[in-house]
């Protein structure tokens, strides 16, 4: 166990790494900084000589390594666009990124655990259509044509929430939500989908002829295998709430790091941009590593190989 | 035929739905009522007939160049349906295959392959999208390829999980015992076996390719104009939704009729395809 | 209180003295001490409060209220003294300032010709890599001849110095202050002479601004200011609506009619100096033909555009000189929409049958260019000219420009911040960035206006320059959109014409 934790955080180092080179030359390829950073009354000749005193013009690859010699060190260098110190800029936005997405996933599993179950157990029922209609419905909606919407019946309309920002309650049900319904739907099924395939299982059936509760049934037997791909996909929906996240964020200007990063690709903001596919890819790679781990328990089969 | 039919309602509902949608994709030009980029601004921002000084020449209304709601639409269907299912097959061909290989084999493949899908899932979209737009060009093969690769990195871990817990099973080392090749195993006795969750996986896809498209579009990085997608109505339609909400509604609602018929697609075939549901009717 | 400021307005007003007063006295104190607050909601915020930094026309639109420059403009946008009381060129190269005594910067560092060298050095200087060193090339040194007088030296004569060091690019700085705390303290904790100080700011959060009481135009109405950078449209609005903000900028052309609806807000727009223009590479055929080109103008309804695109909010122009700058000549007529027309000319030019080309647009910038470009490629096509449109993201496009990479046919936009056409036109007729237009008549006048010290007689001059510019068209001439700010009537605001967000006039009503 511990040699494959440890290979795991060896081969997880490189993912991050691979990461980072991928995105400084993508970042750099496709335009760099130095029109963007300049006012627009600058010349062709002006542009050339902010480049050189910049360093853009160097060979990409000696560009690279004088980042990374310095990001070795945690210094991701100055943002070209805040004039401070980037991995400290992204780190700040951590707890409010994380106060929103785990609200989000907290939500969608509460809310999708339960439809499910109920679902499955009571399947061709009306409870499972509506509970497919609720999913379905769900999963159809843009996300960020529901956050407007949101914003126009429960802020301006009935004056029950704010608009936009940051804050305790009030401020997160509605950017949460946008976030939420979209994975809460794609778990609700995938729940009612395997507790189904769970609950015709062989040992499920011959439980169920040796007359043990239904319930006991399903909670004993079906449920913790019906975890297996729940808590697989909640692990790999991570990435993409992150990404789902900077619609949202953007709109409700919720101060995350989605919107801070999306704005520093648009504007070439190498550094940052750095810092924080650093910060998003060591977070994806260690949930990754725990969604494995999780499984490994969860399911014992695997754990005696 | 009928008797398939009859045994799921669900799937011929979807069956339907979509098959409607793509009469409607495929015979755009005979369905479409003008040229979808042809604008005139003198009749921009036109409600639908029902609505004030709409008429039946625009039915579903203009938008803000002018141009046929109802035709964008129709068009429309076309685009999207085609960057979302190649994009959502290409992903699941890649991605199903990626993870029985990897699930099967375990190992050394199992961990290159689940690396190279920790990396491509730890890489922000926006850049990706960004880059190949701005270093391959915008245009509609490339967004399927970056869509494709947003998409295959789930299938190859759900499928490697099942198919992981698979190779453990009695049936499995029977047959191995008997001498069957790895490839015939997967073949007859994985493959059908994930092919269920894979299913629903796919439908779910499908809708995700579709409304990413329209946040591409939302950010810029979608298909350029002016070429009618659904994604891109609702992105063009979001400045306009408090005094010309028919510009982003019908997309919108496309979209989720469209999303809906295929479910009914997906849920439906997985109960036929369901080899224990089979045997106990 | 509210009796007396009414009472001492009207009659500013009624002595024409509204912004001669704010450059007359120093030190005098408002005539009530900064009260209440102030929420505003802004679709971007600054970048940093480092003068030096500034990236975007959005940041420099801001810091104004926390710095001061040499010089200001007044409502009427006409060039006035601030930190400089009188100003005067000594000759072709050196402007000599003259500097206000009695400025404090608000840690009570003392404003004097120091630190109008200290700040022009670091500007100019190559190791502060300064965003705004494009702007300042062409000043080759400062002298300081008293305590409260410098020379400026430019490379070469240079009549837009004093607007360059004015609220655009000459901020001033403490010397003191600066080099004790260091380039990125200065990004955030600001030290400037300004009407405000910068109290605290929680990026993508929230700004608040603070009363400089000891201001030297006299203290700003309002003690406290809270700036929240609200990205999104419909929120900014909804904000708005709500209460939860006072005052927003901008506010979207397509929701001004229903916002003047509502009688608890206000709506005033401003010409922006942001003209918009296709630029058309007159190297190459067929735009080498001025009847090509000018088909171009005839062929494209921009009025039909800014009707239904802008909601009727902007401006046609008939050249590349906006409304509010210099010398703007409204006797010069734009070109008139006529397809029919476009096409005859296309058809004498050699070209019945039109022609393909391609025509680059973008997303992403600070103003919608890719509507636009959709709008007039439509209109290209209706007269035969086969335009395929590229859209680039922002970023992307810059590349392109710098390496003249660009399409033949481009949409652009440039914020004539100087409000000097000479500036706009020299930068079009720069011979790289993608325009190549050359005329040697045109810099002839230029250099003479350029020239000219006074500018009631640099004025009259610019009608020429417009006259030859439309009839070479070597551009599709378009327009420049409004600027919007919506408020509630709880708020006094009058928003700048050159879209400087300048708050110490903002007062609170009753």
């Amino acid at each position: 166990m511990r040699a494959y934790v440890a290979g795991r955080l060896a081969t997880a180092l490189l993912v991050i790494l691979g990461v980072s080179v991928v995105s400084f030359f993508l970042t750099f390829l496709t335009g760099d900084p130095a029109e963007i950073m300049l006012p627009p009354g600058a010349t062709a000749t002006q542009i050339e000589k902010f480049r050189a005193e910049w360093g853009f013009d160097d060979p990409l690859p000696v560009q690279y390594w004088r980042f990374l010699k310095r990001a070795v060190h945690g210094d991701f260098g100055i943002s070209l666009r805040h004039g401070q110190s980037s991995l400290p800029l992204i780190v700040a936005r951590l707890p409010a990124t994380l106060q929103l997405t785990v609200t989000a996933m907290l939500l969608a599993i509460a809310l999708a655990v339960p439809l499910g179950v109920l679902a499955a157990t009571h399947r061709g029922g009306p409870i499972d259509l509506l509970a497919m209609g609720v999913a379905l419905v769900g999963q159809s909606v843009p996300n960020f044509w529901l956050a407007i919407m949101m914003i126009l019946l429960f802020a301006v309309s009935w004056g029950l929430l704010p608009t936009s920002g940051r804050g305790g309650v009030a401020h997160v049900v509605m950017p949460a939500a946008a976030i939420a319904i979209n994975l809460m739907a794609l778990l609700t099924r995938l729940v009612r989908s395997t507790m189904i395939e769970m609950l015709s299982e062989d040992y499920v059936r011959t439980a169920r002829a040796k007359g043990l509760r239904e319930l006991f049934v399903t909670s004993r037997h079906a449920l913790p295998n019906a975890m297996i791909p729940l808590v697989t996909v909640v692990g790999l929906q991570f990435g993409y709430i992150l990404g789902g996240a900077v619609v949202i964020e953007t709109i409700f200007t919720w101060p995350g790091v989605g919107l801070f990063t999306i704005q520093a690709i648009l504007n070439r903001d190498y550094p940052v941009v750095q810092a924080s596919v650093f910060i998003l890819a060591t977070a994806v790679v260690l949930i990754n590593l725990t969604v494995d781990l999780l499984y490994v328990w969860l399911d014992p089969r695997i754990r005696l190989t | 035929m009928i008797r398939l039919a009859r045994r799921s309602p669900l799937a011929s509902a979807g069956a339907l739905i979509v098959g409607l949608v793509i009469v409607a994709a495929l015979a755009a030009p005979l369905l479409a009522t003008t040229d979808p980029i042809d604008q005139d601004l003198t009749v921009a921002l036109k409600p639908p007939f029902w609505l004030g000084d709409g008429s039946l020449r625009h039915p579903l209304g203009t938008d803000h160049l002018g141009r046929d709601v109802y035709s964008r639409l129709i068009y429309g269907a076309q685009i999207s349906l085609t960057i979302s299912v190649l994009a959502a097959f290409l992903g699941a061909v890649v991605g199903v295959a990626a993870g029985l290989v990897a699930g099967y084999l375990g190992g050394r493949v199992d961990t290159i392959i689940m690396r190279l899908a920790d990396l491509n899932l730890a890489f922000p979209l926006i850049l990706l999208a960004l880059a190949v737009v701005a270093l391959l060009g915008a245009n509609l093969k490339n967004l399927i390829i970056v869509m494709a690769i947003t998409t295959w990195m789930i299938y190859a871990r759900v499928v490697r999980g099942l198919s992981l817990g698979l190779r453990e099973r009695e049936f499995v080392q029977a047959a191995r015992a008997l001498g069957a090749h790895d490839a015939r195993i997967i073949g007859r006795h994985v493959l059908p076996n994930v092919l269920a969750p894979v299913m629903v996986i796919w439908t779910l896809e499908v809708a995700r390719i579709i409304l990413m498209e329209s946040a591409l579009s939302f950010l810029g990085l979608g298909v350029p104009p002016p070429t009618p997608t659904w994604g891109r109505m609702l992105a063009e339609g979001r400045d306009y939704l408090t005094v010309a909400s028919w510009i982003a509604v019908f997309p919108g609602l496309a979209i989720l009729f469209t999303v809906l018929g295929i479910n009914f697609l997906g849920d439906g075939l997985r109960d036929l395809l369901d080899p224990r549901l089979r045997r106990q009717t | 209180m509210n009796q007396r400021t009414m009472t001492r307005r009207d009659a500013l007003r009624v002595l024409g003295l509204t912004a001669a007063a704010a450059g007359l006295h120093t030190g005098t104190p408002a005539a009530a001490a900064p009260t209440g607050e102030v929420k505003i909601g802004l679709a971007a915020e600054p970048n940093t409060f480092d003068p030096h930094l500034t990236v975007g026309r959005n940041t420099q639109i801001f810091v104004v209220n926390v710095y001061d420059g040499l010089t200001a403009r007044d409502v009427q946008s006409n060039l006035v003294p601030a930190l400089a009381e009188s100003w005067k060129r000594l000759n072709a190269t050196t402007w000599q300032f003259t500097l206000r005594k009695g400025v404090k910067f608000h840690n009570g560092d003392d404003f004097s010709a120091d630190s109008v060298k200290f700040t022009l050095d670091r500007a100019t200087n190559p190791e502060t890599k300064a965003t705004v060193s494009s702007e300042l090339s062409t000043i080759a040194g400062t002298e300081i001849v008293d305590p409260f007088t410098v020379n400026v030296i430019t490379k070469t004569p240079d009549f837009l110095l004093p607007v360059r060091l004015g609220e655009l690019y000459g901020l001033m700085l403490s010397p003191k202050h600066t080099s004790a705390v260091g380039k990125e303290a200065i990004a955030t904790k600001p030290n400037g002479t300004g009407p405000f100080k910068l109290v605290t700011w929680a990026k993508n959060e929230k700004l608040v601004l603070e009363a400089n009481e000891t201001y030297w135009r006299g203290a700003p109405k309002v003690k406290t200011i809270i700036v929240r950078p609200i990205l999104e449209d419909a929120a900014r609005i909804a904000a708005l609506q709500t209460g939860e903000v006072d005052l927003i900028a901008p506010v979207p052309h397509v929701r001004i009619a229903e916002l003047q609806r509502n009688d608890k807000l206000v709506i005033k727009t401003i010409p922006a100096p942001r003209i918009f223009h296709v630029t058309i590479d007159v190297r190459k055929p067929p735009f080498d033909n001025l009847k090509v080109r000018q088909a171009l103008n005839y062929a494209v309804d921009v009025n039909a555009i800014l009707k239904t695109l802008y909601f009727g909010h902007g401006t046609r122009l008939a050249t590349v000189v906006d409304k509010g700058a210099l010398g703007y000549d409204s006797n010069v007529q734009p070109y008139p929409y006529d397809p029919n027309k476009a096409k005859a000319l296309l058809a004498e030019a050699g070209h019945p049958n039109g022609f393909e080309i391609e025509f680059d647009s973008f997303t992403g910038s600070i103003a919608d260019h890719s509507k636009p470009a959709e709008a007039i490629v439509g209109y290209l096509q209706k007269v035969g000219i086969r335009a395929k449109l590229n859209v680039f993201e922002f970023s992307t496009f810059g590349p392109r420009r710098v390496q003249n990479r660009t399409a033949p046919l481009f949409i652009y936009s440039i914020g004539n911040a100087y409000l000097e056409p000479s500036w706009v036109i020299r930068w079009m007729t720069q011979g790289g960035l993608g325009m190549h237009y050359k005329n040697a008549k045109l810099d002839e006048l230029l250099t003479r206006i350029e020239a000219t010290d006074d500018p009631k007689k640099r004025a009259p001059q610019y009608s020429e320059v417009q006259k030859l510019i439309k009839d070479e068209a070597p551009f599709v001439f378009l327009y420049q959109a409004d600027a919007a700010f919506g408020m509630s009537t709880r708020v006094d605001y009058t928003p700048r014409p050159d879209e400087t967000q300048w708050l110490y006039p903002l007062g609170l009503k009753g």
